[in-house]
């Protein structure tokens, strides 16, 4: 009896606490329900495909640029190593050596790894602003990615595509499914390990955080190389979707992956939020620019539009601090 | 000196900050389950010592002795190893994570495979929360909860990791009485299991009634160090203090002059039906208990906090500030109770610090040469301790930074000066410099409004005194009528018997 | 730095303006070995011109950027005004005044919406202006639909191009313009209470400034300089082009606060932020001349950024502050030392 009413008073303080986020997902709800019935082109196979491949992509960096917006940073070279990780698997790639698909995956999780941790020791050693920091090695990597490949091109043959663009059901790509794993994970770590924990800690109030004995400039070299790995993922999911390199294609990814996760509610003030909420905010921003397509609003619109969604959802998700 | 009874001996404790010696070679000692009052006024050194204690700081000179082992502490972290905890006036406790979070912070149960073990935590959670007759669920987050509970949650904390030592820092400051019995009763717990505290507080009849023995520090110097019941009340202010207990603040009388400040029916988020009126060169202290309303009051007159009804006069007419411009153009000036955080910018120098407001309120155009002739005039006449005006602010110390404050706004000029604790923090010397400038503005007609959480500091100063319980007032004493018994009663919620002197308050 | 030329007892501002010009001179140096005829007044004089849209928009940046924001419209507004010029000017001189001053106001008013938004909201500056840039890039696509049209004025490409006693007549107005910013930002009430916004908003409030005011007038100022920056872009290429302006340009205009010195603190001096420009666009000619394709630069910014960034840390000693980009907050470690 006892262990029930436990479990009851745990749901309810976890409802009231983020009544919000359910706020957010019941208008997640809305628009798919909206969309199915006045959109018929919207439950077709193929935009569903399209919305999912879409989505992937963008969720995934944007579960990592939450870790860093918890610590109250920001990681801002994320669409560079994105755009990094397209140009090494387009170039790496060879479709007459089955085995250059081991060796880009190693690369490319590699390379991210080293990425982060030059971020996170710039910022906990050289004390930089994570802005100004991330800025600048994000400018390094876009340099860097140009320097492999000045223009689009290369090619992602199928023996690399196929794990991520292949259909369940003929609907569901292999990538959000990937997508869905990595929630999983990322929640996890966030919540039930200690270094997750200490994420939030020192997010809430660094000082204290060290205080109490957290080591800060090392859960925050963590964090950004976290931020980087899944940045990185990102950009395979990214490199399988468009078929080929491009040095630039990252950039748009770095702003709308910040914006997912203040949309979801976790703020710049710190030590709240979390993966749940970026998933919500992924969702509202695909499906936003899914639908807007899909009506035929000419992109020319779709630009002010989504500033207009930007900014309402995040005065709407700030409103919760009352 | 092996008395097996002896937990902890601090020896020739010696300790500097630039310009200031905070400690000045303090030896004391503390016995097990024994607990010992340090008391003090502001700036005699006890957070410091506390803080050498609890390894925040480390001492220029001399040892820290622990169950007969010499110590060095390098951080907190090691402290708390070792059994000491200190339970800070602002707490630790961080406010976006939860109860049980912040108990375990850093040192979480881990399962077999490395995860959070959310069960134990919450389990030892509630242990120790009923311990401390805590109705509290561990998964509430810290900043739901009133400052009386998270202070209970440090203690908790304190418990949880078996701490030999607590140190606990003015507990009771914003505790209801029947908290501080709850409070009373688990130190005298914790003394039973052997556990030792150090209680800081200047609440002597707390002080009294509480410890075994007591040690007083003065200007970083041990004083005194007496078993509690051989010593008397005014005998321990005395020691505090310096002087003799009945020492009031030799003030002129001075002839009022017309009502320059009247609120009718004030009131705002936390208060409601605020009468008052000040007089010209009149000093009006507010006291009462933390969260009684007395911030948002000054903040509602200043235009921080939105005014919900009532009205406010100057010079008998309507005043309305919708933001602080408008209060200050009206000759309204404020000395904020956090420094750091709203009065101070702390990389600019002292020169920019005092221009501010004059410029936002009379110039358009800033000549900072020009205005260096009647900054360095204020610099002067206050007494403020610096090499230069251009030295960064944040390199001068307490009392000179309140004193910069106050010298941004008599720049400005004012006609009424709200000070918000003008001395807390301060040490001993500037606190009497300050006194005695607001009896020159005083002089000047300036009208003052002070709020205080230091009685001896209200019932010294103040021309008159408005006791507030609750966001309402309770309490209107003139000087002659005023005494600690009275207010204090007031300040925690009793009328006190008041004797009408036929002044309007 | 310990160069005898910089002593303690410098300000802080002071010393990153030698800083600033010792690099500027090394670099001239540098570019000089590699190609002695680029020391020449001539094109020093260039170099300095092709800095002056870049300076323009970073000192815009740097007013918002002291005050603990950002402004990460300024790329689009600068588009915004090159489309909007050449369309509506048609290559005619008695349209240079109205359209001039209508794009001023739009400026003023994209700015001040922005500046209302974050003064008044819990919006972080960064994410307003990225979505005020969505909306503005938006904005011109539609009105040109997609096809810029038109010529600037005979005027505005005069300013552009041309030289009035061998010097640049963008230069001329480029100096005028820092003249009149830096006399604005450090002698007016309303430019200096950027700094103080920035170092302490809380205290700000308590001292009397009207931050709400302040904020929109330096979002809308920041705007409005980059109107500017958009007009002598596009006196300079003549007719409208959407690669004008940009994400580039945003990007280096924050390169060029920060390499000039400026902090989110409210430390530093928007003046900087012109030479902070110079140094940027000496290092890209430099690279240029050099055969260093797009991947180099962006490289050399990079470093740039982090170099400078992390001496001028050496040499002011910030405390922990928490993430100031809702604008709110003090440094609540100082306030516990009272």
């Amino acid at each position: 009896m006892l262990q029930n009413n436990q479990e009851k008073n745990k749901l309810k303080i976890l409802l009231t606490k983020n009544k919000d986020l359910s706020y957010l997902y019941l208008i997640v709800v809305m628009i798919i329900a909206g969309a199915s019935i006045f959109i018929p082109s919207f439950s077709r196979g193929q935009n569903i495909t399209n919305l999912f491949n879409q989505m992937a992509p963008m969720g995934i960096v944007a579960l990592g640029q939450t870790f860093a917006i918890i610590t109250t940073g920001i990681d801002l070279s994320v669409g560079s190593v994105m755009s990094l990780a397209t140009v090494i698997t387009a170039t790496q790639l060879d479709p007459a050596n089955p085995m250059s698909v081991f060796i880009v995956y190693p690369l490319v999780i590699g390379v991210s790894l080293i990425i982060g941790s030059v971020n996170g020791f710039i910022i906990s050693k050289f004390n930089l602003e994570p802005l100004i920091a991330t800025l600048a090695t994000g400018s390094i990597i876009n340099g860097i990615s140009l320097l492999i490949l000045s223009h689009p091109g290369g090619f992602c043959p199928r023996m690399f595509t196929n794990a991520w663009l292949t259909e369940l059901g003929g609907i569901v790509p292999l990538s959000i499914i990937y997508f869905f794993i990595l929630i999983l994970v990322t929640y996890f770590i966030l919540n039930h390990t200690r270094f997750g924990r200490r994420v939030y800690a020192i997010g809430g109030d660094e000082e204290k955080a060290k205080i109490a004995g957290i080591n800060v400039d090392k859960v925050k070299i963590k964090v950004y190389m976290a931020s980087s790995l899944l940045a990185g993922i990102a950009g395979l999911a990214l490199a399988a979707r468009m078929r080929s390199g491009d040095p630039v294609s990252g950039s748009t990814f770095t702003l709308y992956s910040v914006a997912a996760v203040l949309i979801g509610g976790t703020t710049f003030s710190g030590g709240k939020g979390g993966v749940i909420r970026t998933f919500a905010g992924v969702l509202i921003l695909s499906l936003v620019s899914i639908i807007l397509n899909l009506i035929g609003v000419s992109p020319f619109y779709q630009n002010v539009m989504t500033g207009l969604i930007i900014v309402l959802a995040v005065i709407n998700s700030s409103l919760r601090k009352g | 000196m092996k008395d097996e009874n002896i937990i902890l001996k601090m020896e020739n404790i010696h300790k500097s900050f630039p310009g200031v010696k905070a400690l000045d070679s303090v030896t004391f000692d503390l016995k097990k389950g024994e607990v010992l009052g340090l008391v003090g006024e502001n700036g005699a050194g006890k957070s410091t010592l506390m803080n050498i204690l609890t390894g925040v700081l480390k001492p220029n000179q001399g040892t820290i002795n622990l169950e007969g082992q010499n110590v060095e502490f390098h951080d907190n972290q090691q402290a708390q190893k070792h059994g000491i905890s200190y339970i800070h006036q602002e707490l630790n406790l961080i406010d976006e994570l939860t109860i049980m979070e912040n108990l375990f912070l850093g040192d979480q149960p881990l399962k077999k495979w490395g995860s959070i073990n959310f069960k134990e935590m919450r389990e030892r959670s509630k242990k120790v929360l009923k311990r401390l007759n805590l109705e509290l669920s561990p998964d509430l987050l810290v900043e739901e909860l009133s400052l009386a509970q998270k202070q209970m949650v440090e203690i908790a904390k304190a418990i949880l990791f078996e701490a030999k030592i607590i140190v606990m820092d003015e507990p009771t400051s914003s505790l209801a009485d029947e908290e501080i019995e709850v409070l009373f009763e688990m130190i005298e717990d914790l003394q039973k299991d052997g556990k030792s505290i150090i209680y800081i507080s200047h609440r002597l009849d707390e002080v009294f009634s509480l410890t075994n023995r007591l040690i007083v520090l003065r200007n970083g110097k041990k004083v005194a160090v007496k078993n509690t019941d051989e010593v008397d009340h005014d005998q321990l202010v005395n020691m505090m203090a310096g002087k003799e207990v009945a020492e009031r603040f030799f003030k002129e009388e001075t002839n009022f002059g017309d009502v320059i400040l009247e609120s009718k029916n004030l009131a705002g988020k936390k208060t409601k039906d605020i009468n008052l009126k000040l007089r010209k060169g009149e000093l009006l202290g507010i006291a009462g208990l933390m969260g009684s309303g007395r911030t948002e009051l000054l903040e509602m007159m200043f235009g921080v906090k939105k005014i919900k009804n009532g009205e406010l006069f100057l010079n008998n007419n309507k005043l309305h500030p919708r933001n602080t411009t408008q209060a200050i153009k009206n000759g309204l000036a404020y000395l904020p109770e956090d420094r750091g955080l709203k009065g101070l910018f702390l990389d600019f120098d002292l020169l920019k610090n005092i221009y501010i407001s004059k410029v936002e309120k009379n110039e358009i155009i800033t000549n900072e040469e020009k205005a260096k002739e009647p900054i360095l005039n204020i610099i002067e006449q206050l007494n403020i301790v610096t090499p230069s005006a251009r030295e960064k602010i944040k390199n001068l110390s307490g009392g000179n930074r309140q004193k910069a404050i106050l010298g941004r706004w008599m720049l400005s000029e004012m006609d009424v000066l709200l000070i918000n604790e003008p001395t807390r923090g301060i040490d001993v010397n500037a606190k009497t410099e300050i006194y005695k400038f607001l009896f020159e503005l005083n002089k000047q007609g300036v009208g003052i409004i002070m709020v205080s959480s230091e009685l001896p500091e209200i019932l010294s100063i103040s021309d008159r005194i408005i006791v507030m319980y609750e966001g309402e007032i309770n309490g209107r004493f003139t000087r002659k009528e005023a005494n600690q018994e009275r207010v204090l009663k007031a300040m925690t919620g009793k009328k006190a018997d008041l004797a009408e002197s036929g002044v309007e308050t | 730095m310990n160069l005898p030329i910089i002593n303690k007892s410098m300000s802080r501002n002071a010393k990153v303006f030698i800083s600033l010009l010792l690099v500027v001179v090394v670099l001239f140096a540098i570019s000089g070995i590699f190609n002695p005829r680029s020391l020449s007044p001539n094109h020093i004089l260039e170099v300095v011109r092709q800095s002056a849209p870049l300076g323009i928009t970073a000192m815009g940046q740097s007013a918002v950027i002291l005050t603990g924001g950002i402004d990460l419209s300024v790329g689009e507004i600068i588009t915004m005004t090159n489309i909007i010029s050449a369309d509506m000017m048609k290559g005619r001189n008695l349209r240079t005044v109205p359209v001039v001053l209508l794009l001023l106001l739009i400026g003023a008013l994209i700015g001040g919406m922005n500046g209302f938004m974050i003064a008044t909201t819990n919006i972080p500056p960064m994410v307003m202006t990225f979505a005020m840039s969505s909306m503005v890039k938006g904005g011109y696509l539609l009105y040109s639909g997609g096809a810029p049209r038109g010529r600037v004025s005979p005027i505005l490409r005069y300013i552009g191009t041309e030289r009035f006693l061998g010097i640049p007549v963008t230069i001329i107005v480029y100096a005028l313009l820092i003249v009149a910013v830096l006399y604005y930002f450090q002698k007016t009430k309303w430019g200096r209470s950027a700094y103080f916004i920035g170092n302490n908003p809380v205290a700000a409030e308590y001292a009397g400034i009207p931050k709400t005011y302040r904020l929109i007038m330096i979002y809308a100022f920041s705007a409005m300089m980059a109107v500017i920056a958009g007009l002598i872009l596009s006196g300079y290429i003549g007719i409208g082009n959407f690669d004008v302006g940009g994400d580039s340009y945003m990007l280096n205009s924050i390169a060029s606060s920060v390499v000039g010195g400026n902090t989110f603190n409210g430390i530093g001096n928007v003046g900087g932020a012109a030479i902070g420009a110079l140094i940027i666009t000496v290092i890209e000619s430099v690279m240029t001349s050099l055969g260093v394709a797009e991947t180099g630069k962006l490289v050399m910014r990079g470093i740039i950024i982090i170099t400078m960034v992390t001496l001028y840390m050496g040499s002011i000693d910030l405390g922990k502050v928490k993430k100031l980009f809702s604008g709110e907050g003090g440094s609540l470690e100082d306030a516990r030392g009272n």
